[in-house]
C-alpha cells in the first residue's frame, strides 16, 4: 500500500504558491547550467549610408593602437557592405579585429548571409597588423564574384550567386562586442578612417561620404563623423 | 486513495524531481565534453587524418590544399595543440570544446596565398593544422538599421588554427561551420 503521509507533510511544508516559485527557479538554474554563454548585443561606432545595388565599400583605416578587450570580448574597424535583409546578418566585411584573448590586433575578413537557407558564414583571421599602420581595406564585387582586399592585394573572394546578398548599405564603422571593451582609438589617439569609398552598379568606385552617424555608447564611445564627410574619427572615452 | 489536495500536489513534486533529473545530466555533460577535449589532445596524426580534412568540403570551397609531407615534422602534434590552445585560451568559449586534433601537411592557400605584412608564401609550406571543435565564435559585423531587430547569428563552432612547423608561428586562423 502506498504511504501518502510524506506527501501531505510535504503539502502543509510548502503551500501551492511556492511550490511553484521553487518549480520555476530550478528551471530557471536547470537551464543557466546548459544554456550556451549569451551574446551581448555588440556596439557600433562610425558612419553608415544607404547605397541601393552597391557592389562595393572601401576605406583606409588606422590601427591606432592596440585596444583592450575583456573576457569573450573584440574591438574591430572596417568598412562592409550590407545586404537587403541586414536583419538576416547579410553582409560582407575586412579590416582588423582583435578578439579575445588574442594579444594584439589582426587582420581578418569574413562574410554572412543567414536570409539563405544554406546558412552562410565564413571568417578568416590572417596575421598581425602593426599598430599605427593605416591600411586600404576593399570588399567589392564584378558580375560573378565578391572580393576582399588589403593593401590591393585579394585576401579572399566568394562567389556572387554563393553568398546571395545584394548590397543596400556601406558601413564605416567600430565595433565591440560588449561595454567592457574598449572602441579602436583613444581620446589622445584617435582611429582614423578615411578614404571612404563605393562602388556602383555599374561596378564603378566613387568617394563616399557619412549619411548617418552612428554610435551605440555615447557615454563611453565617440566620433566626430558628420554627415557628409568622407573621413572621421572614432576613439573610446576611457 | 489519495486526497485531492494530494493528487494537486504530486504532479509538483514530480517536476522538481525531473529538473533536479535534468540539471544533474546537464552538470555531467559538460564535465564529459572537458573530458573529452583532454582525452582528445593526446590524439595521434595520421594520414588518414590529413586525407578527411583535404577532403573536407569546407576546405575546397575555400581553395586551402592539403598534401602528404615528404619530411617528418619539427613539431610535435602534442605540441602543436598546445600551441593551439594556449593560442585562443579563454576565448571563443573554449572551455567548453568538445573536440581537438591535429594534422600535419603542406599547406597551400590559395585563397590567401601572401598574408599581409608577412613574407611567408603559403604554398606548400609545412604546417600544423589545429582543428578545435565545439566552441562558439561570434561574428563581426551584424549591423541592422532598416528598423527590424537583428536575428540571433549561431555562432560558428569549429575553428582550423593553422601553425608554422619549422617556427611555431600561429599564420592564420578560419572558420566556415
Amino acid at each position: 500500500m502506498i504511504k501518502v503521509v510524506p506527501i501531505l507533510k510535504l503539502r502543509r511544508l510548502l503551500r501551492p504558491s511556492t511550490v511553484r516559485l521553487i518549480v520555476l527557479s530550478l528551471i530557471v538554474t536547470a537551464n543557466i547550467a546548459v544554456a550556451a554563454p549569451a551574446f551581448a548585443t555588440h556596439l557600433f561606432d562610425g558612419g553608415s549610408r544607404w547605397v541601393a545595388n552597391n557592389t562595393g565599400a572601401a576605406a583606409t583605416i588606422e590601427t591606432a593602437v592596440n585596444p583592450t578587450v575583456a573576457s569573450g570580448g573584440s574591438s574591430s574597424a572596417w568598412p562592409m557592405v550590407v545586404g537587403y535583409y541586414d536583419a538576416d546578418q547579410q553582409y560582407i566585411q575586412v579590416g582588423w579585429c582583435k578578439d579575445y584573448p588574442q594579444s594584439a590586433p589582426v587582420y581578418f575578413w569574413e562574410y554572412s548571409n543567414y536570409h539563405s537557407p544554406n546558412q552562410i558564414h565564413y571568417m578568416k583571421y590572417l596575421g598581425t597588423s602593426t599598430i599605427g599602420s593605416y591600411n586600404d581595406f576593399m570588399v567589392g564585387r564584378d558580375s560573378s564574384t565578391w572580393y576582399a582586399k588589403i593593401n590591393g592585394n585579394i585576401v579572399g573572394t566568394v562567389g556572387y550567386s554563393a553568398l546571395g546578398i545584394e548590397g543596400y548599405r556601406t558601413d564605416f564603422l567600430g565595433e565591440t562586442f560588449t561595454r567592457s571593451d574598449h572602441m579602436p582609438g583613444i581620446t589622445s589617439n584617435k582611429n582614423s578612417f578615411g578614404s571612404l569609398q563605393y562602388k556602383d552598379s555599374s561596378f564603378v568606385w566613387h568617394t563616399q561620404t557619412v549619411g548617418s552617424v552612428i554610435n551605440d555608447a555615447t557615454d563611453i564611445y565617440a566620433n566626430n563623423a558628420v554627415a557628409g564627410a568622407a573621413s572621421f574619427w572614432i576613439w573610446d572615452k576611457r | 486513495m489519495f486526497s485531492g489536495s494530494t493528487i494537486k500536489v504530486i504532479p509538483a513534486v514530480l517536476a522538481i524531481v525531473l529538473i533536479l533529473s535534468y540539471a544533474a545530466y546537464a552538470s555531467v555533460s559538460h564535465k564529459s565534453a572537458s573530458k573529452h577535449i583532454a582525452e582528445a589532445s593526446n590524439t595521434v596524426s595520421a594520414q588518414s587524418d590529413l586525407e578527411m580534412l583535404a577532403s573536407d568540403p569546407g576546405m575546397k570551397e575555400h581553395h586551402f590544399e592539403l598534401k602528404q609531407p615528404a619530411k617528418s615534422a619539427d613539431m610535435t602534434s602534442k605540441e602543436a595543440i598546445d600551441k593551439a590552445k594556449t593560442y585562443i585560451a579563454g576565448g571563443y568559449d573554449s572551455e567548453h570544446a568538445t573536440g581537438v586534433h591535429a594534422v600535419y601537411a603542406l599547406f597551400t592557400d590559395n585563397e590567401t596565398p601572401k598574408l599581409p605584412e608577412k613574407d611567408i608564401l603559403l604554398k606548400d609550406l609545412p604546417v600544423w593544422i589545429v582543428t578545435i571543435e565545439g566552441l562558439k565564435i561570434e561574428g563581426h559585423g551584424g549591423v541592422a538599421h532598416s528598423g527590424t531587430p537583428v536575428k540571433a547569428q549561431p555562432p560558428l563552432t569549429q575553428l582550423h588554427i593553422v601553425i608554422n612547423d619549422s617556427t611555431g608561428e600561429v599564420l592564420e586562423m578560419f572558420s566556415y561551420k
